[in-house]
């Protein structure tokens, strides 16, 4: 297959009305039939990926379902999760002379507490530290290699870079002055977290079915949702990215839920398989150990976090450089008065119901974690959420009729 | 954390498992390959995260999309279906024509 076909598939999944019109109309119809079938007026979906939520939001796809139908948007933005106590400790190298390598969001996260006059990765900077910020670790080695200077990588991320920091390690592209602080994240837990949360309030539905993250699952396989599936019964479908992905998983969610059926599809066949990558997943296993790991706002998760095995000591920033690692001992709430990120990420608020919400919290002057990143749901609202943000706005001042 | 971007694959060094990739912009930047090798070579769409590469989209995977969609939506998307298997045959035939 050439780009131009690839280019062209794109095209049709991001602006063909005329196919978005027909997966619209058959979502209404089957609404229309499983609400009546089940005495249902409520549904809610979780889309766990930022990305997804980016989609969505940004291309409007609420305003074209069905009223009764809620998206609400997980923890699948690791920027967001990652615990305050990492952000301070790399504050502290910054500060102490260590040259800090970032992604560009992290760059910008707040801390709970200040550290020595600075919040954030920013703040420091501003304040003469070295902290640069790099699109790829590997573009972090070939710096690093060129000035030579103890420096530490802010290794952040879920299952899908993974494979590419495990790379770096195995083949050798890390120069010996530079560490890795992984903070890998592993998104099962964290999905099963969130599906156990929803069925905790009575009042409201609970989540019945998932728009699992696409790229993730290149890499670890659609399986990795089936205990999640079998375990609380409901649909989960591997959603692509673009607009029609996102209209077809609801479908087919809707679909399952209609005939009665829970089990894992993928949506996203033009490049998710069943069993993942298993070169990855394996490199993932000889690189890393799996181990208890705090997510911000929520606490510690079983088996949810990547550190370096033994083996590779040499590149770990916890050994190397003396990294304080957090345990559920000494974990505390890290995110900053009044500020909803903690419900934000389990799908429990909206950013429009956080008093902070583009008032003391905005994308040029984020607060909270989820305002930060480009795939944090309050950005995303911030940015592209009018039509969701009026709408809500319209149901409070009873504009219009809830679930219309 | 699953923003992916397609790129064309201009090179690949199995030896240190990276690849050379342009993601349409014509500017070639160099990736880690984080999945199996035998699945990457010269001319691949593949998917590029954090600068990590990911998957790969092939033909077969495309085809098997199509069928897909036929299958979720029904035969009201015959005419999308259709026009993009054509448009799959021609880039085949191209393709077939050039090598």
């Amino acid at each position: 297959m050439n780009s131009r076909a690839y280019r062209s598939l794109e095209g049709v999944l991001r602006h063909d009305r005329g196919l978005v019109g027909i997966v619209v109309k058959k979502i209404h119809d089957l609404w229309r039939e499983y609400s009546s079938k089940a005495c249902e007026t409520r549904l809610k979906i979780m889309d766990f990926c930022g990305t997804h939520e980016w989609t969505i939001t940004h291309y409007g796809i609420r305003s074209l379902l069905p009223g009764g139908i809620e998206l609400v948007a997980g923890p699948g933005c690791p920027v967001c999760v990652t615990p305050s106590h990492y952000v301070e400790e790399l504050i502290k190298l910054a500060l102490d002379g260590v040259i800090v390598y970032t992604y560009g969001d992290t760059y910008k996260l707040r801390s709970h507490v200040e550290v020595r006059g600075a919040r954030s990765l920013s703040d420091v900077r501003a304040l003469g530290a070295d902290v640069r910020v790099v699109p790829d670790i590997l573009t972090a080695a070939r710096d690093v290699a060129g000035h030579g200077k103890l420096s530490v990588f802010c290794g952040i991320g879920f299952e899908t870079v993974a494979p590419g920091y495990a790379q770096a390690i195995l083949r050798r592209h890390l120069p010996r002055n530079l560490k890795i602080l992984s903070l890998v994240k592993l998104t099962p837990p964290a999905m099963f977290y969130s599906l156990e949360v929803s069925r905790e309030k009575p009042t409201e539905p609970p989540i019945m079915g998932v728009i699992a993250p696409g790229h993730v699952s290149t890499i670890t396989g659609a399986k990795a949702w089936e205990p999640v599936a079998e375990n609380y019964e409901i649909p989960i479908v591997v959603s692509g990215f673009e607009p029609l992905d996102v209209l077809i998983s609801v479908l087919e969610i809707l679909k399952q839920l209609t005939r009665g059926e829970h089990k894992v599809t993928i949506e996203y066949v033009r490049t998710v398989t069943w069993s993942g990558d298993l070169t990855a997943q394996r490199n993932i296993s000889r690189v890393f150990d799996v181990v208890d790991d705090a997510w911000r706002g929520i606490g510690f998760l079983p088996k949810s976090g990547l550190r370096l095995r033994d083996k590779y000591a040499e590149y770990d920033a916890f050994r190397e450089l003396g990294v304080k690692e957090l345990s559920a001992g000494n974990w505390r709430h890290d995110m900053p008065s009044g500020c909803k990120c903690a419900e934000v990420v389990l799908g429990k608020a909206y950013p429009s119901q956080c008093p902070m919400f583009l008032k003391a919290c905005t994308p040029q002057r984020p607060v909270g974690p989820c305002m930060v990143s480009s795939e944090g749901t309050c950005a995303i609202w911030a940015k592209y959420g009018s039509r969701d943000l009026l709408l809500r706005l319209a149901r409070e001042l009873r504009l219009v009729k809830e679930g219309g | 954390m699953c923003l992916g971007t397609p790129a064309v694959v201009l090179d690949v060094d199995y030896d240190s498992m990276t690849a050379v990739v342009d993601y349409g912009d014509g500017v070639p930047r160099t990736v880690l390959v984080g999945i199996s090798e035998e699945r990457v070579k010269r001319g691949d769409i593949v998917i590029v995260h954090a600068g990590v590469l990911v998957s790969k989209v092939g033909e077969e995977e495309v085809l098997e999309q199509i069928r897909f969609f036929e299958e979720v939506i029904g035969g009201e998307a015959s005419e999308f279906i259709r026009a993009y298997s054509l448009l799959l045959e021609k880039s085949r035939s191209v393709r077939g024509a050039n090598g």
